[in-house]
């Protein structure tokens, strides 16, 4: 949690309280004969050119005085005002909740606050943007973001709220779908879910793969864990950082979405060891720091902590050389010494005990290491991934249905590894046969454009899945081209919200 | 020619959690552990009884404990960064005297040593610095050393109080001379971090050690490096001098803790309780003829050694 952080949030949160405060000197003034009514405003400074189309309402009805327009209340004679200034209000009180509570919201959050109020998505977007050009801030620095930032890849059914059922390619990450346009998520034969810190990690070692700096979501997704791992089927899902209310209430969601007569899948964080590591997977498990009550309800309290623990970088460790060992900064103290002293959880006797133990461990010696380090091991992070799914108990023969399944594939190819089969394949492929949903979600997604590159190789490896005779293994070897092109036009993706890693 | 030692007594679970620090007076040992609380066990009595809990020493856990030569004062340092200076009773029970907060922001103060009276703390903190304070005047700053920066993981007091010794995580070690003020020598370093620095009783030698996994020994005097004593195969956490200056003792993260003969340099002899780390070595205070120490670290308890007789 840095400091300064905090301070460029108290500043605006202070420009947010005195408009209230303003409002509410009025309102107290309204008794008094000598003040004129009509004195409940609030300021907006004006913008020299309208950036919006036509839908967008304009405020320049309003009179300007000295570079600022109000929006008042009441307004005689102006009855759109009334409702822009309930917008406004609502709009900076969630703001500000969202301030104080040190969490981020999408502009599409806020927006589902309030559909009846702001009618369409475009009035937020629009005073959002006014808000922060008022305050002379960057609508990050009201945290505000765009759009949803987490990438979500695995087997799994979305059903909308209109009835329609998306599948998603298991093999290809996607940014995930806003929790409000999802009704329900099908995970029938999943047999774990992996939240993961990051999705872009410059590697400093070099070389992770050919390919040059590698993310290990990326990784991950590409060597298919979530299909082909010997744990079962998966869903793997980052929100590359500290999560955004969306990537939270996307897996809220997912963790609710098992069958009533089955347990939920295991879920599980992979972090690194370090300070920030342990923050991020807390966000997820009991939200953020200052206990927000509003956002409890996405917590995730069944996560379970995969590593990287410090037995699993230091074991090698205090022997040989620094396997990937990296020294804390002095902000990584500063950091690990105020979760100590501040979350509820790691205090003595409390839930996360183990987590106040790891933390004790980073100080003591001042080491961290990155997830990237399981690189090294033999198998790589897949089978470090796997070897650790496995010994936590998720195993294929809990699940035996996908036991079948895989031993059917095993007969049928006679090869070790698994193909992509998984046990509702037909289901899903009559639900989507018609109406297969390719694009990404999210207006303005940078992967849009790669998600177009990948449509036609999906398209073909679509036919060939279609067509009943096809052998699975061509199938599979198609998928692995797409899933390497795909990696590559990804790969070059800016991550948006990169800036928003650090939680506030 | 090798030693034997035997273990004595193991209090299980002497902590919840990892004990990180253990300090001796005549009759006692206090542990210091990632909970909040110090305890103090009494080590002239074979069962090694609980004797007092010093309840919310530091909330977020105490990572370092120092106790005066001649056993009246204690100190204690948190993960908060605060040191808090304990007086012992008549009866041998310790109470809170004083507490020291570095008034620096950047620093946080690390590992402590106590002067032999117990009247001057030093200690290190992250960004390199070495700072001495009273405790007779209410813990005021007297020395403030500069070093090039680098994390300060260690040090120590010479027994007659001359001297300064602190060991940095980019393997510098440093030794000051208190009564002038002044760097005395700057030690050809072991590159890696010096997580451990100790004098010999006497003060005529310092031993280092850390991620390097070997033993220093440096001549106090010239600065010259007269002996490297080699055999842990982990990083070394922790060193202490036996009173009579012929044996050191060390522990390591792989668990491993061994007994050096200073006279032959080498190792006489290795024990290992668990693969544990082994975060703090002690000597206790000698019973008739044998020597013996305690061991502490990630498995919660503390395990009592007695040399073997007969032999």
């Amino acid at each position: 949690m840095a400091s300064y952080q905090r301070h460029a949030n108290a500043e605006v949160i202070a420009k947010i309280e005195a408009i209230f405060e303003n409002i509410a000197d009025s309102l107290l003034n309204e008794e008094n004969p000598y003040v004129p009514v009509n004195d409940i405003f609030i300021p907006l400074r004006n913008k020299k050119h309208t950036p919006l189309n036509g839908n967008a309402p304009s405020l320049f009805d309003a009179e300007p005085s000295d570079g600022f327009t109000n929006v008042s209340f009441p307004a005689k004679g102006r009855p759109k005002e009334a409702w822009r200034f309930t917008v406004l209000i609502r709009i900076l009180d969630l703001m500000h909740e969202a301030l104080c509570d040190n969490v981020i919201v999408s502009k599409r959050n806020i927006y589902y606050k309030d559909p009846a109020l702001f009618k369409t998505q475009l009035t937020v977007d629009y005073y959002v943007d006014i808000i922060a050009y008022t305050f002379g801030v960057s609508r990050l620095a009201l945290n505000v973001t765009a759009a949803a930032k987490g990438l979500v890849a695995g087997n799994f059914i979305l059903k909308r709220p209109d009835g329609t059922q998306a599948y998603r390619k298991p093999g290809v990450p996607q940014l995930i779908d806003d929790p409000h346009d999802v009704q329900a998520i099908d995970i029938s034969g999943v047999a774990w879910i992996l939240v993961i810190e990051k999705e872009v990690c410059l590697w400093s070692k070099g070389v992770f793969s050919a390919d040059g700096p590698q993310s290990t979501f990326r990784t991950l997704a590409s060597s298919n864990l979530q299909q082909s791992s010997r744990a079962g089927n998966g869903i793997m899902l980052t929100a590359k950082g500290y999560p955004d209310i969306s990537t939270r209430s996307f897996l809220r969601l997912l963790s609710g979405s098992h069958d009533l007569d089955s347990i939920s899948p295991p879920i599980y964080a992979l972090t690194d060891f370090d300070p920030d590591g342990l923050a991020i997977m807390s966000t997820y498990k009991h939200g953020s720091f200052k206990l927000s009550h509003e956002s409890a309800g996405l917590n995730v309290q069944g996560i379970q902590w995969l590593g990287v623990k410090s037995q699993d970088v230091l074991a090698g460790n205090g022997q040989n050389e620094y396997n990937g060992l990296l020294r804390l900064s002095g902000r990584n103290r500063k950091k690990a010494v105020d979760m100590l002293e501040r979350s509820e959880m790691l205090q003595e006797g409390s839930k996360e005990e183990e987590w106040r133990r790891e933390l004790q461990i980073m100080l003591m010696l001042n080491v961290k290491a990155e997830m990237e380090v399981l690189a090294e091991g033999e198998g790589g992070v897949k089978g470090w991934v796997e070897e650790k799914l496995l010994a936590n108990g998720t195993s294929l023969a809990a699940d035996e249905d996908l036991l079948e399944t895989h031993q059917l594939a095993d007969i049928t190819l006679g090869e070790d590894r698994f193909p992509s089969l998984q046990a509702n394949e037909e289901d899903f492929l009559l639900d989507t046969h018609g109406t297969p949903e390719m694009s990404a979600v999210g207006e303005g997604s940078p992967s849009l454009e790669a998600d177009e590159d990948l449509l036609d190789t999906y398209q073909m490896a679509d036919t060939a899945f279609a067509d009943e005779g096809s052998p699975i293994s061509q199938l599979d070897e198609d998928l692995l081209e797409t899933h390497q092109v795909g990696d590559m036009s990804l790969a070059e993706e800016d991550s948006p919200g990169l800036e928003w890693d650090e939680e506030l | 020619m090798s030693k034997q030692y035997l273990t004595t007594h193991t209090i299980d679970h002497a902590h919840p959690t990892d004990i990180f620090s253990l300090s001796t007076t005549a009759s006692q040992i206090l542990s210091s552990s990632g909970s909040s609380s110090i305890r103090v066990h009494s080590t002239n009595q074979p069962d090694f009884p609980l004797f007092q809990t010093l309840d919310n020493a530091h909330k977020l856990g105490c990572h370092h404990t120092a106790i005066s030569t001649n056993g009246q004062v204690a100190a204690s340092v948190g993960f908060e960064g605060e040191v808090k200076i304990w007086a012992v009773r008549d009866d041998g029970r310790w109470s809170e005297r004083t507490k020291i907060v570095d008034d620096n922001k950047a620093g946080e103060i690390w590992s402590i040593a106590l002067s032999e009276d117990g009247q001057y703390l030093a200690a290190t903190s992250f960004d390199g610095r070495i700072n001495v304070w009273d405790n007779l005047a209410d813990g005021v700053k007297i020395r403030e050393f500069e070093t090039k920066g680098s994390f300060g993981m260690s040090i120590d007091l010479s027994v007659n109080g001359r001297f300064t010794a602190s060991g940095h995580e980019n393997g510098g070690i440093y030794i000051f001379n208190n009564d002038t003020g002044r760097l005395l020598h700057s030690l050809p370093g072991l590159v890696k971090p010096v997580r451990a620095v100790a004098f010999s009783p006497r003060g005529t030698l310092l031993a280092a050690a850390g991620d390097s996994r070997v033993i220093a020994l440096y001549d106090v005097s010239s600065g010259d490096q007269v002996a490297t004593l080699t055999g842990h195969g982990a990083w070394i956490l922790s060193l202490d001098w036996s009173d009579s200056g012929e044996y050191l003792l060390s522990g390591a993260f792989d668990g491993k803790v061994k007994v050096w003969s200073i006279e032959q340099r080498t190792c006489v002899a290795t024990h290992m309780e668990t693969e544990k780390t082994v975060w703090s070595v002690k000597w206790l205070p000698k019973t008739g003829k044998n020597e013996g120490f305690a061991t502490a670290g990630a498995n919660r308890s503390i395990s009592f050694y007695r040399e073997a007789t007969g032999g």
